[in-house]
C-alpha cells in the first residue's frame, strides 16, 4: 500500500508519516502549495515531491492520501482526492463550514473511499479504559462531562483566520467534542459559548473561551479549548482531560499527562513526557486497517464534521450571545 | 449604637477587650466558630440550638458555656456582644433580624440568605439597629487564595483570560437533609459554589452574565453536580465547578491563566499529609493542615473590624452580591438560558 501526503502545514504530519512507516506502509509522494516547505519534508522522509496536487493524485500506485494542510484548504484537497479515488485521512478541524464538511463527506461517499478524521485521542489508553469502564456500568448513567483541551498559542497560520478558520475555539474544541460524542453515544444539540479575542496572546484571534454543550441524551458538558498555556508551562500539549460524572460515581480521565516530568537547565523549565503509548499510531493503524479490510473506520469524516459543528456553533453563539441549536450551523 | 460596645481600641495595645460571643446553631460550623473565638481569646458565653437540644448539650460539654433554651433567651443576655449564626440558610433571616433587634453584632455563615429579599432585610435590620453584620465567606482567608490574588493584582500573570475553580466532595448530611432541598439550600450553586463566586468577584470585579447547568434539574435524585460559566465585565471568563457527587476527600482547586502566566492549585495534589493504615486498606486520608485555620483568620478580621470600626475584608454587601450571582446561576440552570446581571440602582 502506498500513501501520498497533501500538504505538510500541520505539525502532526511527521507523526502520520512515522506511524505509516512503522506499519510498513510507504509514503511515496508529498505535495504542498508551499514548495519549499513540501520539498524539505519530502526529503526528510525520503519521498518524492510533487509541485502539482493533481499530478500526485494521478499516480495509480497511490491508494490513499493524508490531508495535513491548513484548515481552510482541507475541503479542496479532500474532494480532489476523493474524485481521484483515493482513500483519505484528514487532519482536524475537518472543515471551516458545515457546507464544506458535507461536501467532503459526500465526495468520499460517492467515490466509495475510506474517509477518516485524524482524531488520535480516541486511542489514548486512559480514554479507552474510561469508555470500557463506563460501558460496564461502573459509574452508572452519564450526567455531565467537564472537558479541557488547553494549548499554547501556536502562532503561524493557526492565527490567520483565513487559513485556520478560527483560533483556539476552532483548534481545540474538536478533539474532546469527539470524545464526548463517543463516550455518551449521543449528539450535541445546542451550544453556548463565551469567547474572548486577543486576551491571552498578542493576536486578534480567539484565544480564551468556554463552551457549554447540551447532548440529546440530557448530558451537559463544558469544554475549555483556550490557548492558555504559555512557554513556561510544563504539561504535554496543554492537556486532554475529562471529568465524567455518572449516577453511580465519577471518572477523572488524564489523557496526555501520563509520564515523567523532566526539569533540565538546558530547557530552563519542566517538561512532561507522555509515555503511556502512541495515540497517533492507533489512529493511523485503524485507517490502514479500514482501507485494507474494507470495513468502516472507527472514526469517520462524518465524526470530524459533527465535532467541527460544535466549534462553528460556539462562534455563532458568541455572535448571537445566546445558546444556539446545532441545526443553525452553516 | 455604631462601633464597639467598649471604648475606642488602641492598636498598639495587644490586650483588646474580649468580645463575649453567643453561638446560634450547635452543628459543625457552630463548633468551628466557637473554637476559633476561644483561640482568639474571645469569651464563649453559650449556645442555642432549640431544634436540637442534644447538639446544644454536646456543644456545651465539649466547649463550655451555657445552653440557652431558645434564641430569644440567648439574645436577651445583656453580656453578649456578638453572635455567630450557624443555622441552616432558611433560618438566617429570622435569627439575624432578631439578633439585630437585640443590639448584637452578627457573624452570619454563608450564604448570607436564600433570597435577595431576605439578604436585603437582614442588611437593613442591622444598619437600622447600628450593629455590624459579617458574612462567612472564608475562602478569601485561605492563604492559597490570598496568595494568587496578590500575584494577579501585581500583574505577575498579565491580563487574566480564563479562570477555573473547583470545590466539592461527597454530599453533606445536613440537619433533616436540608442541603438536598433546593428551596431551602439553593443547592450547590448557592451553598458551595458561592465560595468561589465571592472569591472571583473579589479578584475580577462585577459579573456581567452567567450560564449554568446543574444535575439537579435533570437527575434530581443524584448527588448534585453543577457547572457555571461567569463572564465578567472586565472580560475575564470563569468556569466554576461544584460537586457533591465526588465520594472521595473534599477538594478545592483553581487555575488562573493570564497573558503572562498560569497559576494552579489543588489541595489534593499538594496535601500536607496522606495517611493510610493496614486496618483500613484503600482508605486514604488526605489532609491540608494550616498554621492558622482560615476560619480563625476570618473571625479575627471580623473581631478586629468590630473593635476598630473598620471594614473587614469581606462585607455583607459582598455576600449579597455573591448571592445575586449564585441565584442568577440557579435561574440559568433552570431555564437553559444565560442570565444577565443588570446594574442595580444605587437605591437598591
Amino acid at each position: 500500500m502506498k500513501v501520498g501526503i497533501l500538504s505538510v502545514a500541520h505539525g502532526h504530519v511527521g507523526s502520520f508519516a512515522a506511524c505509516l512507516k512503522r506499519l510498513g506502509v510507504d509514503v511515496t509522494a508529498v505535495y504542498d502549495h508551499d514548495e519549499a516547505r513540501g520539498r524539505a519534508f519530502a526529503e526528510r522522509i525520503g519521498s518524492q515531491f510533487y509541485a502539482s496536487r493533481d499530478e500526485l493524485l494521478a499516480q495509480p500506485d497511490i491508494s490513499a492520501v493524508g490531508v495535513y494542510g491548513e484548515n481552510a484548504l482541507h475541503a479542496e484537497l479532500v474532494i480532489a482526492a476523493a474524485k481521484a479515488g483515493k482513500h483519505v485521512m484528514c487532519e482536524k478541524p475537518l472543515a471551516t463550514s458545515r457546507k464544506e464538511g458535507l461536501a467532503m463527506v459526500e465526495a468520499c461517499r460517492k467515490a466509495g473511499v475510506v474517509f477518516q478524521t485524524f482524531f488520535p485521542c480516541r486511542w489514548l489508553p486512559s480514554v479507552r479504559r474510561a469508555k470500557a469502564l463506563i460501558e460496564s456500568g461502573h459509574i452508572g448513567r452519564i450526567i455531565a462531562i467537564k472537558g479541557t483541551n488547553h494549548g499554547g498559542c501556536p502562532g503561524g497560520w493557526f492565527v490567520d483566520p483565513k487559513l485556520a478558520g478560527g483560533g483556539a475555539v476552532f483548534d481545540h474544541t474538536v478533539h474532546v467534542t469527539d470524545l464526548m460524542r463517543w463516550i455518551t453515544g449521543s449528539e450535541p444539540v445546542s451550544v453556548y459559548a463565551e469567547v474572548e479575542r486577543n486576551r491571552l496572546s498578542k493576536y486578534p484571534i480567539d484565544d480564551a473561551a468556554m463552551i457549554a454543550i447540551e447532548f440529546a441524551d440530557g448530558t451537559f458538558a463544558t469544554l475549555d479549548p483556550s490557548w492558555s498555556r504559555n512557554s513556561a508551562y510544563y504539561k504535554t500539549w496543554g492537556d486532554v482531560n475529562m471529568e465524567i460524572i455518572g449516577t453511580k460515581g465519577t471518572i477523572a480521565v488524564n489523557g496526555v499527562g501520563q509520564g515523567p516530568t523532566y526539569y533540565t537547565e538546558a530547557l530552563g523549565k519542566g517538561r512532561e513526557a507522555h509515555t503511556a503509548g502512541n495515540m497517533d499510531f492507533g489512529c493511523v493503524k485503524a485507517w490502514v486497517d479500514a482501507i485494507q479490510t474494507g470495513r468502516a473506520p472507527e472514526v469517520s469524516g462524518e465524526d470530524g464534521l459533527k465535532a467541527v459543528e460544535v466549534a462553528l456553533a460556539a462562534y455563532l453563539s458568541e455572535r448571537e450571545q445566546r445558546p444556539v441549536s446545532i441545526r443553525e450551523v452553516e | 449604637m455604631e462601633g464597639s460596645t467598649h471604648g475606642p481600641s488602641n492598636k498598639e495595645d495587644d490586650i483588646e477587650m474580649a468580645l463575649r460571643v453567643g453561638i446560634i446553631g450547635a452543628g459543625g460550623m457552630g463548633h468551628g466558630h466557637a473554637r476559633a473565638y476561644q483561640a482568639l481569646g474571645q469569651e464563649l458565653v453559650g449556645v442555642a440550638d432549640p431544634p436540637s437540644p442534644a447538639n446544644a448539650e454536646r456543644f456545651a460539654a465539649a466547649l463550655g458555656g451555657k445552653v440557652f433554651a431558645s434564641v430569644e433567651e440567648l439574645l436577651a443576655d445583656p453580656t453578649i456582644d456578638l453572635v455567630s449564626v450557624t443555622v441552616p440558610t432558611p433560618a438566617h433571616r429570622e435569627v439575624v433580624c432578631k439578633a439585630a433587634a437585640a443590639g448584637k453584632h452578627i457573624v452570619c455563615e454563608k450564604p448570607l440568605a436564600r433570597t435577595l429579599e431576605d439578604a436585603d432585610a437582614m442588611i437593613a435590620a442591622c444598619r437600622d439597629a447600628g450593629v455590624r453584620l459579617f458574612a462567612g465567606h472564608v475562602v478569601r482567608y485561605f492563604p492559597e487564595y490570598e496568595h494568587v490574588k496578590s500575584a494577579i493584582d501585581r500583574g505577575d500573570l498579565g491580563q487574566i483570560g480564563v479562570v477555573r475553580t473547583t470545590r466539592g466532595g461527597s454530599e453533606p448530611t445536613g440537619f433533616q437533609s436540608w442541603y438536598r432541598d433546593l428551596d431551602r439550600s439553593g443547592g450547590l450553586l448557592v451553598d458551595l459554589a458561592i465560595h468561589d463566586i465571592d472569591w472571583l468577584r473579589w479578584c475580577f470585579g462585577e459579573v456581567e452574565r452567567v450560564y449554568a447547568t446543574s444535575s439537579k434539574t435533570r437527575v434530581p435524585e443524584s448527588p448534585e453536580y453543577a457547572l457555571a460559566i461567569l463572564r465578567f465585565e472586565s472580560g475575564v471568563i470563569a468556569h466554576v465547578e461544584g460537586s457533591w457527587a465526588h465520594p472521595g476527600p473534599f477538594r478545592y482547586a483553581y487555575e488562573v491563566a493570564g497573558s503572562k502566566g498560569v497559576a494552579e492549585f489543588d489541595n489534593l495534589r499538594s496535601a500536607g499529609i496522606v495517611a493510610q493504615t493496614h486496618e483500613h486498606p484503600g482508605v486514604v486520608q488526605s489532609e491540608y493542615p494550616y498554621v492558622e485555620q482560615p476560619l480563625l483568620s476570618e473571625l479575627q478580621d471580623f473581631v478586629r473590624a468590630i473593635q476598630s470600626g473598620e471594614q473587614a475584608r469581606v462585607t455583607a454587601e459582598d455576600a449579597r452580591a455573591a448571592l445575586r450571582i449564585s441565584l442568577a446561576c440557579l435561574e440559568s440552570a433552570r431555564t437553559g438560558q444565560p442570565v444577565w446581571l443588570k446594574k442595580e440602582g444605587a437605591a437598591q
